[in-house]
């Protein structure tokens, strides 16, 4: 018990600190770095909604990217046809995610393990099959680009808009704490007690009389939703759309940052994030053999930090 | 296609390994049909040669690497094995370079055949030709044999094969070996069909891992008949929406998994 | 929403170009000590250049399908740079290139890179079209100038061009437009069936191709043969959807891996044979394909591109000579050649402006002035589409006992300029 009080106190403060570095971030880095670090920011966000899943109700899922990929459709669509508001759009992401998660969860959770990773893969590349195929929507592989930023509530006569310096990434930083609270009280609650409780043992929730289905259902669509809306940033953010959105790589990319970050922590799958983006967006850019130096990280990783980043962390 | 995922689905079923690697294993050995093929101008040898490396290279890894991690889990695997893929392709890049190399199939085989009425290439003939040999070979090796029996045992109860006095850790390495070995000579065999490149690996893993998923987990008839639905399922899919192909592929394993959630042929879990 | 950007980053810059107006004004007042005093120069020896340093981001695949086109393009661009001692208007020319892979995503973070993190003075590269297009509305909106290196869509000669946006290589329209007249006119075949990878390139290239064909008389056959893009599958259903008996030929845009898999495929089938003509597009025979299927290749083909390996011209065997001794025998192709063009541009003009690009539209006119004569042949911008106008050569493959598979010039069509919408 007062172990457990030490390390949420010390998550506590890992996390202020990490808040207010980050906070600081436009203040000092350049513009390259601050974009990487948007980007970082909203992957996070995707990869916290996937820490729901896979750490709390232990559902390895392999096609988290097409709710990622439907939030980002979404948003831009409308955005190009004129629609306007920050608020709108994050909520048209997450719903629209959260909308397809239903077909999809109520089969897919049908099934566990392996089976589900696979059938969640399917989805999602029926999907990338679609964005790929339904040009007169999509338009295809070449994706939709060009999409505006919205305004702030009227904020931009005052002349703030998302277009200045460091604005965007406050946004996305505002979004990631607001995520990361909201699942972390959600993780806490009951529900996420309960989840828990199937994961270790769904036979024994199953004859308490819990119906696990529905909270694993529950979990899925509130995952997607939240994957919807890192879709939704990264479309506003970048200004495109593009069908690798949705490609199983992006899905693999979001387990990887789990993975090495830690599962079930919800901070371990943000610091994980920002490695992963870290290594790929700025490796990439500096090294010609990135992806030895990536693939080289990965093995390294599983061997020798086998907690993840939230493991190193907890143990020193 | 079958050949990769028999292979995959032994390394899976019988280790509980989820292997991505597999497709660089596959594209290694397509590079090493290609170096041989240029050096000696025999595919024949390449054939020989390419699935003997391949089955040292995947003992090598699994005494080095996948030994420590059984007791993680899958996902320490699906990192690992992640992490694999990017140094492979970045090492044949470094070695072969970006550009796309292709061998010819061997001569006798580089023609067309009449066959009721369709025109087939010789080669892709050749290929099924080989596909069936492994196939026979494998489930009636999988019955008879003693190391099938081994094998076996290994994938119903890791345990119990234990406690009967195998040697579980040689097994694993072998039947690793074995895995890759297959990857290799489908690499070997997929050479003068298909292009050479850095990347092929990662359009040939997905298929296999839904040949291996849909055919069911650890069992080379599901794996056999996994290959033959997604083959007539691309070809009709190729044939009526050339462009959804992919798509349909995927959404005939949901079907199927949806129905059958463990798979064709697979156990039940 | 468009102009928000612009007008914003408008903004930005404008700060920054006082700055720079600021120091060069100190330059000329103070003289070029005080300046090296400042910093920011590289001087190299005496006879080198004095000027501050010319920035030149390359965004270019270095990984992933696209790589090799990447390094070609660099090799070219390195073999100019070299020739003139990588320098121009007293500048001192440093390429600082990053990898654009194959996703824009990843083709965003490498031109934002060179452009905010390396302060670059002017970008050049990009290999695939939805990686131009995509970071197209961020170059124009920063002012930046930028040379398109390959990719070819259309638009960006058209409705999405740029007044700082010149594109050195083609438009997809280009190279198909003559192939479609040549076909029905002097080859009098006029009953032909399309194969192409069904992506913006492919349906660029045969929408060209039927404009030309379809005017001089001829008849498109048959349903297209539309394939994916890229094609990991078996090609064989793909082949044999070309209606050979029905047909005097094909014309085809396919490229890279997938000519490679689609020409052996129709060669061991032997439908290559059938067929009275295959056309297309000259990627689909270009060096890189001929040399990964050497005998399977389509003996007689005929394909339009705004090059060839066997152009005889002095400045051409020149460029192939030497590019092969530089880089350890690699053999030219046309992409090196548009790197060697595009960094040849850049040279010209700075020499035409004395090295001064804070003038950005003295220096954009610079770039539209550039003309010379290329390995390709004649070399100028279009102003209107800020396109390339160049030859389209007719060339036909053929086995040749030095080279081996190559393609032989047998017509050309001289000066052909994208249309501009």
């Amino acid at each position: 018990m007062i172990r457990g009080r030490f390390a949420s106190a010390r998550n506590a403060g890992l996390l202020v600190v990490l808040v207010l570095g980050l906070a600081s971030i436009p203040l000092w880095a350049p513009r390259f770095w601050i974009y990487i670090a948007t980007q970082a920011l909203i992957f996070a966000v995707f990869a916290m909604s996937l820490d729901l899943l896979l750490g709390y109700a232990g559902l390895p899922s392999f096609g988290h990217a097409a709710f990622y990929g439907v939030g980002a459709y979404a948003c831009a669509l409308l955005a190009l046809r004129q629609v306007d508001g920050l608020l709108p759009l994050l909520l048209v992401g997450a719903a629209s995610a959260a909308l397809v998660a239903v077909p999809i969860g109520a089969l897919s959770l049908r099934t566990t393990g392996i089976y589900f990773l696979m059938l969640t893969l399917a989805f999602a590349q029926v999907l990338w099959g679609l964005a790929v195929n339904w040009t007169s929507l999509t338009r295809g592989t070449d994706g939709l680009i060009g999409i505006p930023r919205p305004t702030l509530f009227g904020l931009d006569a005052l002349g703030i808009s998302l277009y200045e310096r460091g604005a965007f990434f406050v946004l996305c930083l505002i979004v990631a704490i607001a995520t990361f609270a909201l699942l972390q009280v959600l993780a806490r609650s009951p529900f996420g007690r309960t989840l828990e409780g199937i994961r270790e043992n769904e036979t024994r929730m199953r004859a308490l009389g819990v119906p696990t289905f529905r909270f694993r259902f529950a979990a899925f669509v509130v995952a997607a939703a939240f994957a919807g809306v890192a879709g939704s940033l990264a479309a506003m953010s970048n200004g495109y759309a593009t069908p690798d959105f949705l490609y199983w790589t992006a899905s693999g990319l979001a387990l990887v940052a789990v993975v090495v970050g830690g599962a079930r922590s919800l901070i371990g799958p943000l610091l994980g994030a920002f490695l992963v983006l870290f290594a790929q967006l700025g490796l990439s850019t500096y090294v010609e053999r990135w992806e030895l130096i990536l693939g080289a990280l990965f093995i390294a990783f599983v061997l020798f930090v086998p907690g993840g980043l939230i493991g190193l962390v907890r143990r020193t | 296609m079958f050949l990769l995922a028999a292979g995959l689905s032994i390394i899976f079923g019988v280790m509980d390994v989820l292997n991505l690697a597999h497709g660089s294993f596959y594209m290694v050995g397509a590079y090493i049909a290609y170096s041989v093929v240029v050096v000696t101008n025999s595919f024949w040898l390449a054939f020989l040669v390419a699935p003997l490396l391949l089955a040292l290279l995947g003992a090598a890894l699994e005494v080095v690497f996948f030994r420590r991690l059984y007791r993680h889990g899958h996902l320490a695997q699906v990192l690992l094995t992640f992490g694999f893929t990017l140094v492979f392709v970045d090492l044949v890049r470094a070695r072969f370079g970006p550009t796309t190399r292709s061998i010819p199939p061997p001569p006798g085989l580089d023609g067309a055949v009449q066959l009721v009425g369709a025109t087939f290439s010789a080669y892709s003939l050749f290929v099924l030709a080989v596909a069936i040999a492994v196939a026979v070979f494998l489930v009636l090796g999988w019955r008879f044999l003693r190391v099938g029996a081994v094998l076996r045992a290994g994938v119903e109860d890791k345990e119990m094969a234990g406690l009967l006095g195998i040697n579980l850790p040689r097994v694993f390495t072998l039947t690793f070996a074995f895995g890759a070995g297959l990857a290799g000579l489908a690499g070997v065999v997929a050479a003068p069909e298909f292009a050479i490149y850095p990347g092929m690996d990662a359009n040939v893993l997905i298929l296999a891992l839904v040949v291996v998923v849909l055919g069911g987990l650890g069992s080379i008839e599901g794996a056999i008949l996994g290959a033959l639905v997604i083959g007539l399922g691309y070809v009709v899919g190729t044939t009526f929406f050339p462009q959804f192909a992919i798509g349909l592929i995927f959404a005939l394993m949901a079907a199927v998994l949806v129905v059958r959630p463990s798979g064709l042929l697979g156990r039940r879990p | 929403m468009a102009d928000q950007i612009e007008r914003y980053l408008d903004d930005r810059l404008a700060g920054q170009v006082d700055r720079r107006e600021f120091l060069q004004f100190g330059l000329t007042v103070a003289g070029a000590a005080v300046f090296a005093a400042c910093g920011g120069t590289t001087s190299s020896g005496p006879s080198g250049p004095t000027g501050p340093e010319f920035k030149l981001g390359v965004v270019l695949p270095y990984s992933g399908v696209y790589a090799e086109l990447g390094t070609s393009i660099t090799n070219g661009m390195r073999m100019y740079f070299d020739s003139v001692g990588n320098q121009a208007g007293n500048r001192k020319i440093t390429m600082v290139t990053a990898d654009e892979q194959v996703a824009l995503a990843d083709a965003v973070a490498a031109t934002k890179k060179v452009v905010e993190q390396d302060a670059v003075d002017m970008v050049a590269g990009y290999v695939s079209s939805p990686n131009a297009a995509g970071n197209r509305n961020y170059l124009d909106g920063l002012k930046m100038p930028t040379l398109i290196a390959n990719a070819g869509v259309n638009s960006l000669s058209r409705a999405a061009r740029s007044p700082f946006i010149y594109r050195t290589s083609f438009s997809n329209w280009q190279p198909a437009h003559p192939v479609g007249t040549y076909v029905a006119e002097k080859l009098n075949k006029k009953k032909i069936q399309l194969v192409y990878a069904k992506y913006g390139a492919g349906l660029e290239s045969v929408a060209s191709f039927k404009e030309t064909f379809i005017a001089s008389g001829g008849t498109i056959v048959g349903p297209d043969v539309a394939t994916p893009f890229p094609n990991n599958g078996d090609q064989t259903p793909f082949v044999q959807a070309i209606q050979t008996d029905k047909i005097d030929g094909i014309y085809s845009f396919m490229s890279g891996t997938d000519a490679v898999t689609f020409l052996k495929k129709a060669a061991e089938l032997g439908t290559l044979k059938k067929l009275g003509l295959v056309s297309g597009a000259g990627f689909l025979v270009e060096q890189d394909v001929l040399a990964a299927i050497q005998d399977a290749a389509p003996d007689g083909a005929v394909t339009g591109l705004h090059w060839a390996l066997t152009l005889p011209s002095k400045e051409n065997q020149d460029f192939i000579s030497k590019y092969s001794k530089k880089f350890s025998g690699r053999q030219a192709d046309v992409f090196a050649v548009q790197g060697f063009d595009t960094a040849r541009v850049i040279v010209e003009a700075l020499n035409a402006v004395k090295g001064n690009t804070d003038n950005k539209d003295g220096f954009m006119q610079a770039i539209a002035n550039v003309s010379f004569k290329s390995p390709r042949g004649d070399f100028k911008f279009d102003p209107a589409t800020h396109n390339v106008v160049q030859t389209i050569y007719i060339r036909k493959t053929v086995k040749d006992s030095k080279l081996g598979w190559t393609n032989q010039v047998i017509d050309q069509y001289p000066g052909v300029a994208d249309p501009g919408k």
